[in-house]
């Protein structure tokens, strides 16, 4: 039965005790089987001789005990045993299990333990015993017997006890306990006494005394009724035998006793004792109502309340009513209903009970707060606290809607007999109340001051509220309740029974108070708690609160847990100080002790790597050698001139896969391990153990001692750290790579704890269904074995550098030395690259035109090729030996910009053919080059040759050769020219050179330093019949793709011309030299570099191709003449076979003179020579073969006559000199 | 008379807390200070029984017009004032609900030393709580507010506060 059932008053109050040897576990046991059985019908009772509580009297009445087995607080509530007799335990039954003792003596041994109490009993279990008079044996079955036998030794008891009541003047509990009584103290300003009230019921007592008749019982106590004074102790008397008669199950005569004693007690405002008459009348009524036995509502309430309010139909009720057993019980007071014309007394069928137990109630209240005026007759506010907490549970019991599940007897705490039927039910909705004024009621306790009462009756009282709200789904209220209970209950934990009390219960009470404030959730480990959020200010009172609670009782383990809590999801309200205690006081002595705690913030590690230390040797990279695809793999690889090269780096998937490829590690190694720690309290952080998994040890290991010189590693409060240690590999990865994700980290004096390496927390996004919490990261590398390790030693060439003169070669030797002691170099790959290909930007090709970027490729091709040459390259280098190399440096057609260069080794240890891929490494040594400028060719001219020239003088042309070279292999078709030639020397030495064009070689000269000398080459011009028009310009690189020009036809077929013409005379055109010094270096000279492209005019006279239908011959008889005779000129017109004409459209032919020293057009009108008719003739060509024209020179001079078509001039002019 | 303003989400977490004083009037003892969430979340089971009740007899207060729930036949929009739902010693509780299930709560302390209970006058605490209600709806058309999160406008507060003023710190 619940502490402040409403019908705690009508029970008896039992103490279990154990005797014997019993188990805490067994005896709880035997008790709960008493107290699910703790109803005794009177019917079952053997009858008393006694009258006033003879079974008899009233069989449907019931016998409630309350087994209960501690008697906390018995003896601060003496002072209201008078006023409240069944507060008293009057019972005690020892449950027994041995037979250790003789029953009677046992029986007295406990009356000795407990005299307080009227009825000692004895219950054997599992032994037997004489069964006497208070001593039983029970049995399976024999429970109820025993209850009812137990029940009518109180009876009997209980007789005696009253009758020592009879002369006893009762006195109030205010009187009796003195100042030590805490007195119902009221927020608000208590009621006063109504006036009206008095002068009603005492009108009506007047009219009483004739006609009421009073009740037997009453008379049996044969008190006349004098004084005021008399008549109130009588009517206190009365309220006790009602009280009594209440536990003895007769609740008809207690109804009558206690209407009785209100109405005397209120005509003479005795309002304390009213108020529990009135108490005990609610009781009365429900429990009859309960029993389902008719009876009247007493006058007194329907003169306190309006009665009228509470009455129903009948027939809303009759068909329940009408189940009934027993017949309508016939009040003893007749004259009661002589008064109904006066009085209005209601049948408790026209009632609706509840809503007139809680007016009734609230009567109570009054009357309890109006006595409180009285210096001794007041209430005390246990009294009126139980009153309020007993409506409750009765309202509580009723309220609407209410759940299913719950029935009546479990949701107001009652023990309920196995068999009866529930105490009562649920009338209907009109009868119930709501949760609202449940919740009003209850609100009457917060306008107390129950901090002045003791402890125990502020824990039942809390308690009993929790459990009301909880009962009425009010679960927040109740864990207010809970709060304020234990915030009251911190400064009184001292006491003793209570720190028991406390501690049994401590558990429980906290986690369920936890739980209603949310504080179950784990936002550091679900997504779902993370992205909540809640009232922090009440959780992280409510730790504090649970924290200092579990202090208390120096539960260390519990301060501990909650500190964590605390600390974890609370960090953003606590300041630092708080942080701090937490920390000091609560967590790291637990953690001391126990030694299993871990650091519990999983965000700890926030990144790790490992980087290679800075002195570190070079890496070897791994590399594919499979047979399958060389090409692919040496392409890639070698530093051979590749176009695609620098794109293939640059591009964005490249490079991705390049970072994402794990870090490689060299056996025995000694790196970097970076660690980031973040410390996102308000206090600092000591890393004091750190240890890689079991996995991940075989392989890295710290560095010895690294780890105890680093540590402790403090990490300030809210911050981030990274720490540096040296590691070192243990082992092979074996070709596969290892993932590093979590390291063990110890924290201040807390466990070690693995620790995952946390990059980024993780946000609950509807949209993903991520439940993890924080974006985990990993570091990946490989260890592999030992590489041959080769280095450069030495070079023929000081320094690495040499000084080479233009267009000569150089041999010159290095040396190569495996340092590695076990591995040899078995991979050897020698390649080279010039300063020219590594400034060579990706898209150099881009706006380069074909003939530009043919002279250009080519260089580069032949720089590749030709420049660099290792005469003897290894296949192996074995461990520790070295080798010597003979290289060949190439200048001859090497660029202008050639300045540097590496020879790169790409080398590895292969372990056997099987092998697909292995790793290597690079060498690559440097050499740093000067090119000196030696034989240059400036110029390059080329013009027609005429035969006129022949018989000059000829300075320049001072062999007979250039002439029987010219006109012997002269073709008719294509003609001769000249080519011009200025070779110049910029060396410091005089040079012998020799230039040859095709078969055609020159004398052998010497050019002395910086001298620049002409050498006239004749050559053949060259025939139509090469088609150079139609000729592309060749591509060294293929696969380039959209590459247009832009040009036109007509462009291109000038560009090809020109290119190919300049192609012809570099094929050509050499030159050998040998300087004139003490080492005779010999040397070429490359023309591709000093030779521009062609001109126009150049390749007009090299490659005569003319685009119009006709040409143009002029001929004369003399090339000499005197002043004044005549000479004729001819023009003869010529068809061209490539463009033959049909027009026969006239077109215009000019002669034009010139002045042959100045090159300058002589006017038409001179002083200088006389022509009859005009310089210009319109011809027909088809028909007009040729033309004349007689000029008569009247000044000296050299003149040349060209001849102009239709603006196309002719290819040979003709001269003429006047003496 | 200092009162304790909350506005508390779906899931019983504020979304807004204020207090509100003045100078010549007492602010809340410290030890209340900490007391009032714990007040006011108890209130809230209160506030969650009455936003099923469709008939008003069971509020008792004068300010509330009946059942959060309107009937059919009632054109009243008046009823999301609750009024006088909870007291707690001297302290009285108002509440206010909105069709949103967002619960504003307000503990209103007597003037004095906490003696005499606290007066409510229903009239300018329904218009307190119907113009914060405007606030908060305004607040919920920023698209960057997210239902249930705090309210961190430092335009809201000081908008609450002034609302405060006017009709509570009389």
């Amino acid at each position: 039965m619940k502490e402040y059932s409403l019908l705690g008053p009508a029970a008896v109050r039992t103490l279990v005790v154990p005797i014997g040897q019993w188990e805490r576990k067994s005896f709880l046991k035997k008790v709960q089987l008493y107290q699910e059985r703790f109803e005794a019908r009177l019917v079952d009772i053997t009858p008393l001789e006694d009258a006033t509580f003879n079974p008899q009297g009233f069989p449907q009445g019931r016998l409630m005990f309350w087994f209960h087995t501690n008697m906390l607080n018995e003896e601060q509530m003496l002072f209201l045993h008078d006023f409240e007799p069944y507060r008293k335990t009057f019972v005690v039954v020892g449950l027994v299990n041995t037979l250790d003792q003789d029953p009677q003596s046992s029986l007295e041994a406990l009356q000795k333990r407990y005299p307080d109490s009227i009825s000692h009993n004895l219950v054997y279990f599992g032994v037997s015993a004489p069964e006497s008079k208070n001593v039983y044996c029970a049995t399976s079955s024999n429970v109820e017997t025993t209850v009812c036998d137990i029940g009518r030794n109180f009876l009997e008891a209980l007789s005696l006890y009253y009758s020592s009541y009879k002369h006893v003047t009762l006195r109030s509990p205010g009187a009796v306990g003195g100042a030590s009584v805490t007195k119902t103290s009221l927020m608000r300003q208590p009621a006063a006494a109504p006036a009206s009230a008095v002068s009603r019921v005492a009108s009506m007592d007047t009219s009483s005394t004739s006609g009421l008749k009073r009740s037997g019982s009453i008379k049996s106590l044969g008190l006349n009724a004098t004084s005021a004074d008399q008549q109130r102790a009588k009517a206190r008397q009365c309220k006790i035998l009602a009280n009594f008669q209440l536990l003895a199950g007769r609740y008809v005569d207690s109804l009558n006793n206690f209407a009785d004693a209100a109405f005397t007690l209120h005509k003479y405002h005795d309002y304390i004792w009213l108020g529990s008459a009135l108490e005990g009348l609610i009781i009365s009524m429900v429990l009859l109502s309960q029993l389902r036995v008719s009876f009247q509502i007493p006058a007194i309430v329907s003169l306190l309340c309006q009665i009228k309010d509470f009455e129903q139909l009948p027939q809303a009720t009759s068909s329940q009513r009408n189940s009934l057993s027993s017949a309508p019980m016939q009040s003893p007071r007749n004259s009661v209903s002589s008064m109904s014309s006066k009085v209005h007394t209601v049948d408790v069928q026209n009632v609706a009970l509840p809503p007139l137990i809680k007016a009734l109630s609230e009567k109570t209240l009054h009357y309890y707060e109006v006595s409180l005026s009285h210096n001794t007759e007041y209430a005390p506010q246990v009294v009126y606290c139980e009153h309020v907490l007993r409506i409750l549970s009765y309202m509580t019991s009723y309220h609407y809607p209410r759940t299913s599940s719950k029935i009546p007897s479990q949701s107001d705490g009652i023990q309920t007999p196995r068999n009866s039927n529930p105490l009562w039910t649920q009338d209907s909705s009109a009868d119930c109340f709501t949760k609202w004024e449940i919740c009003q009621f209850s609100n009457k306790l917060f306008e107390l001051q129950l901090k002045e009462m003791d402890l125990v009756s502020q824990i039942k009282i809390y308690t009993s509220l929790a459990c009301i709200y909880r009962d009425i789904g009010f679960h927040k209220k109740q864990s207010f309740v809970s709060r304020i209970l234990l915030v009251s209950l911190l400064p009184q934990l001292e006491s003793e029974a209570i720190f028991n009390f406390w501690k049994e219960t401590e558990e429980e009470t906290l986690k369920s108070l936890l739980g209603a404030y949310g504080i179950h959730r784990q936002p550091e480990t679900l997504i779902e708690d993370a992205a909540d959020c809640s009232w922090v200010t009440i959780q992280k009172n409510i730790l504090l609160l649970c924290i200092s609670m579990a202090s208390k009782i120096y539960d260390k383990q519990k301060v501990c847990e909650y500190s964590l809590i605390l600390l974890q999801r609370y960090s953003h309200v606590l300041t630092q100080s708080e942080q701090n205690s937490l920390l000091q006081n609560n967590i790291l002595p637990a953690a001391g002790d126990t030694n299993i705690l871990g650091y519990w913030d999983p965000f700890l590690l926030r990144n790790l790597q490992i980087i290679h230390l800075e002195n570190r040797r070079e890496v070897p990279q791994e590399k594919l050698i499979g047979a399958e695809e060389p090409g692919e793999t040496k392409q890639r690889h070698s530093q051979v001139f590749n176009p695609f090269k620098q794109n293939a780096i640059n591009s964005v998937t490249d490079q991705k896969r390049v970072s994402e490829t794990a870090k490689k590690f060299l056996l025995g190694e000694t790196a970097e391990l970076v660690l980031t720690f973040q410390n996102p309290f308000k206090f600092n952080l000591e890393i004091s153990h750190l240890s890689f998994d079991a996995d991940d040890e075989k392989l890295v290991q710290f560095l010895k001692d690294s780890t105890i010189r680093e540590l402790p590693f403090r990490v300030k409060a809210n911050s981030m750290r990274s720490l540096h240690l040296p590691v070192t590999f243990l082992k092979e990865t074996g070709g596969k790579t290892h993932l590093l994700k979590r390291l063990n980290v110890g924290v201040l004096s807390l466990k070690p704890t693995s620790l995952n390496i946390v990059l980024a927390e993780n946000f609950k996004n509807p949209e993903k269904h991520t439940t993890s919490r924080a974006k985990l990261g990993s570091f990946e590398f490989q260890v592999i074995a030992e590489q041959p390790e080769i280095e450069f030693m030495s070079s023929t060439l000081n320094e690495n550098t040499c000084m080479i003169l233009d267009g000569t070669k150089k041999t010159f030797e290095i040396v190569l030395r495996n340092q590695s002691l076990c591995r040899s170099a078995n991979y050897l790959q020698f390649t080279h690259i010039t300063n020219v290909e590594m400034n060579l930007k990706s898209d150099y090709w881009k706006n380069m035109s074909p003939d530009d970027l043919y002279d250009a490729e080519y260089q580069l091709k032949w720089m590749q090729n030709n420049c660099i040459k290792i005469r003897n390259a290894p296949d192996t280098i074995p461990p520790n030996t070295s080798v010597t190399l003979s290289l060949d440096l190439d200048v001859t057609k090497a660029s202008f910009q050639f300045s540097k260069f590496e020879i790169v080794l790409e080398y590895g240890y292969k372990p056997d053919g099987t092998a697909r891929s292995i790793f290597t490494k690079t060498l690559r040594i440097p050499f740093d080059v000067t090119l000196k400028r030696s034989l240059e060719a400036p110029g390059l001219e080329v013009i027609p040759l005429i035969e006129h020239i022949r018989g000059e003088d000829g300075a320049l042309i001072s062999t007979d050769r250039i002439n029987d070279k010219a006109t012997s292999n002269h073709s008719a078709k294509t003609g001769s020219a000249l080519l011009l030639l200025d070779i110049r020397n910029s060396w410091y030495d005089g040079a012998k050179l020799r230039v040859h064009f095709e078969d055609y070689s020159s004398e052998e000269e010497i050019l002395a330093s910086t001298n620049t000398k002409r050498f006239v080459i004749p050559i053949k011009k060259y025939s139509f019949d090469h088609d150079w028009d139609h000729k592309e310009i060749p591509k060294l690189v293929s696969g380039r793709q959209f590459v247009s020009s832009g040009m036109a036809q007509d462009e291109i077929t000038i560009m090809r011309r020109k290119f190919w013409c300049r192609e012809a005379i570099l094929k050509g055109l050499k030159c050998d030299w040998k300087l004139q010094d003490a080492s005779q270096t010999a040397g070429s000279l490359d023309f591709r570099q000093f030779l521009d492209k062609f001109d126009a005019r150049t390749v007009d006279i090299l490659y005569t191709q003319r685009d119009s239908p006709f040409n143009v011959e002029i001929s004369t008889q003399r090339s000499e003449l005197r002043l004044g005779e005549t000479l004729s000129i001819c023009a003869k017109i010529g068809f061209n076979q490539k463009f033959p004409c049909s027009e026969t459209k006239p077109a215009k032919l000019e002669f034009l003179i010139y002045n042959r020293r100045t090159g300058k057009l002589l006017p038409r009108s001179n002083t200088s020579i006389l022509y009859n008719g005009q310089l210009s003739k319109r011809i027909i060509p088809k028909y007009d073969s040729e033309v004349k024209i007689e000029l008569v020179p009247i000044d000296k001079g050299d003149y040349e006559v060209g001849c102009c078509l239709e603006s196309v001039f002719n290819d040979v002019p003709v001269y003429f000199r006047v003496i | 008379m200092p009162c304790y303003f909350a506005i508390i989400g779906a899931r019983d977490n504020p979304i807004y807390e204020a207090e509100f004083t003045s100078q010549q009037l007492n602010s809340f003892p410290p030890e209340l200070k900490e007391l009032n969430p714990f007040i006011l979340h108890a209130s809230l089971d209160i506030i969650e029984d009455l936003q099923w009740q469709v008939n008003p007899q069971s509020i008792n207060s004068g300010g509330g017009s009946g059942g959060f729930l309107r009937s059919r036949h009632s054109n009243n929009n008046g009823n999301c004032y609750l009024g006088k739902i909870d007291h707690f010693y001297g302290l009285a509780i108002t509440g206010y609900l909105s069709y949103g299930n967002m619960k504003f709560v307000m503990i209103h302390s007597s003037n004095g030393n906490g003696s005499t209970p606290a007066q409510v006058e229903d009239g300018s605490v329904k218009n307190f709580y119907q113009e914060v209600h405007e606030l908060f709806v305004k607040t919920l058309m920023n698209p960057f507010y997210k239902l249930n999160d705090p309210i961190t406008s430092p335009v809201f507060d000081s908008k609450v506060r002034t609302l405060a003023r006017r009709y509570l710190l009389k």
